[in-house]
């Protein structure tokens, strides 16, 4: 059996690698399960070794690709708190966010052989919970569209900056109308403890949707 | 009892959100539509062909 230490890899870079992955996969499962896009855009694939809906919309996919290629440094300086998929309505108000909650562990020494497949089962239990959350979830209006929000801190921005010129994929501070959203209904709907990181889904439900 | 001590400059917490906005469901069924289309073509191309 190997065991790595913080000396033998990046663990930044490891974990902002697999939770990005992660990341893209539940972003196009929530905007199938959620129905923000029409199914037929969608194709079962499979991940973590489970079938998933994947989009095959090629703006679509790279806008997902871009968003998360954006927030990978911060993951990886551990500087993002929360990352959000939010569902607005019509008036780009909040019905609904799908809240991401990450933290990544003190790491003293891990074992490669079982890190992989124990972090890959943790996120196969998220991906499932995400496949049938719409049971606990009112309908959304139609015509809703998505944004991801990153919760950080002001200093760790400049992380972000070197990607976003490279990318012209520029980022601004949210206002108070896309974050705020009234009486919210808390639905937690999965927790993971590994040792490269922790993190915790919920999702916020606008109580009146329509 | 002392108030709390203010968060040092430039490390306040905020929330971030891209500027670009993603494809909107109008454009993405008009693709759908041409997709499907495009598809009923080919299909109708091979069934042709054979």
């Amino acid at each position: 059996m190997t065991t790595l230490t913080r000396q033998d890899l990046n663990f930044g870079q490891v974990v902002a690698d697999i939770l990005c992955e992660f990341l893209e996969v539940a972003i196009h499962l929530i905007l199938y399960v959620r129905e923000v896009y029409p199914s037929g855009i969608f194709q079962k694939k499979k991940k973590y070794n489970v079938p998933v809906q994947m989009s095959c919309h090629p703006e679509l996919n790279q806008y997902i690709q871009d968003t998360l290629q954006c927030v990978k440094p911060l993951i990886e300086k551990n500087d993002a708190e929360k990352v959000a998929v939010v569902i607005m309505d019509k008036e780009h108000h909040p019905v609904e966010r799908f809240v991401f909650e990450i933290s990544q562990p003190p790491l003293l020494s891990i074992s490669s052989d079982t890190l992989l497949s124990h972090v890959e089962q943790l996120l196969r239990a998220f991906i499932l919970k995400i496949s049938v959350c719409d049971a606990v979830l009112n309908s959304n209006p139609p015509g809703c569209s998505f944004t991801v929000l990153v919760h950080t801190r002001e200093a760790a921005t400049r992380n972000m900056e070197k990607v976003q010129v490279i990318k012209d994929f520029p980022w601004i501070v949210a206002d108070e109308q896309e974050v705020h959203m009234p009486e919210p209904r808390l639905i937690p709907l999965k927790t993971m403890t590994s040792e490269i990181v922790k993190m915790q889904l919920y999702v916020e439900e606008r109580a009146q949707k329509t | 009892q002392a108030p709390p001590a203010p968060e040092p400059a430039g490390d306040r917490k905020t929330v971030l959100l891209p500027c670009r906005t993603a494809p909107s469901l109008a454009s993405v069924r008009l693709w759908l539509g041409a997709r499907r289309q495009y598809q009923r073509l080919q299909a109708a191309r091979g069934g042709e062909a054979s």
